[in-house]
C-alpha cells in the first residue's frame, strides 16, 4: 500500500487528498456529490445506520476514511 | 427473512440496476455518474469495456461488452492481443476487487503515463464503481 499521493492535486497550493486529486475530473467529481447527497440524505434508513456500515466497511477494506 | 428483504428490494433475479428503480432519483443520480465517467474523454470506451468484463469474471459473473475471443483472453489473463494501454489499465482491474492493496506505485504511474491524471482518476473511479456494482448485483441476486 502506498504512503504517497499517486496522483498530484489538480487544485494551486492545495495537498493531494480525495477532493483535490478528483477534481482533475471536475464533472465526475460534480456527479459523485449529487450522487453521495441523494445516498446520504434521503432513503428510509437513518444516517446513523448508514455511517456505522460505512466506518465497518472502512475498516474491513484497510481504509483510512 | 431472506426472501422477505428480496421482496422488497425486487423480484428475484433483477439486477441491481433494475432494483435501483425503486429510488428513481437515486437511480438518476447514479446514472449520470456513470456517464461522466465513461464521457470522460480521457479514456477509450474499449478500456472501458475491457476492464469492467474483467472485473465481472472476477466476480463471477458473465462478462458483458467484449467478444467471446476477449471475455476468453480476459478469463486465462492472456493479454498479448490487448495494447499496451490497454494492458496497464487490465493490470489494474485485476487488483481492484480483491487485492486493492497490491496495487503498486508503478502500476498507477504506468496508468498516468499511458492516460494522463485526470484519465487515471476517472480509470481508478470507473473501476472501484464496476466493482461496486458487480457486489451490488451478487448480493442482491444470490440473497435468495
Amino acid at each position: 500500500m502506498s504512503t504517497i499521493p499517486r496522483v498530484g492535486s489538480a487544485v494551486a497550493g492545495a495537498p493531494a487528498e480525495f477532493g483535490t486529486v478528483m477534481s482533475h475530473t471536475p464533472d465526475i467529481i460534480t456527479k459523485f456529490g449529487e450522487l453521495y447527497a441523494e445516498f446520504w440524505q434521503q432513503g428510509l434508513i437513518s444516517q446513523e445506520v448508514k455511517e456505522m456500515t460505512r466506518i465497518r466497511n472502512a475498516r474491513i477494506t484497510d481504509c483510512g476514511y | 427473512m431472506e426472501r422477505m428483504l428480496m421482496n422488497w428490494l425486487g423480484n428475484e433475479g433483477e439486477s441491481f440496476e433494475q432494483v435501483l428503480a425503486l429510488r428513481p432519483e437515486l437511480q438518476r443520480k447514479y446514472t449520470s455518474f456513470l456517464e461522466s465517467i465513461t464521457s470522460s474523454g480521457d479514456v477509450p470506451a474499449r478500456v472501458f469495456n475491457l476492464c469492467r468484463a474483467r472485473v465481472q469474471q472476477i466476480h463471477g459473473l458473465k462478462a458483458h461488452g467484449v467478444t467471446a475471443q476477449e471475455a476468453g483472453d480476459l478469463a486465462r489473463q492472456d493479454l498479448s492481443r490487448f495494447t499496451d494501454a490497454e494492458q496497464k489499465a487490465l493490470a489494474a482491474a485485476e487488483r481492484i476487487p480483491f487485492q486493492h492493496h497490491m496495487l503498486a506505485d508503478d502500476e498507477v504511474s504506468a496508468i498516468s503515463n499511458a492516460f494522463g491524471e485526470a484519465g487515471c482518476v476517472a480509470l481508478l473511479t470507473a473501476l472501484a464503481f464496476f466493482d461496486v456494482t458487480c457486489r451490488l448485483n451478487t448480493t442482491i441476486t444470490e440473497a435468495a
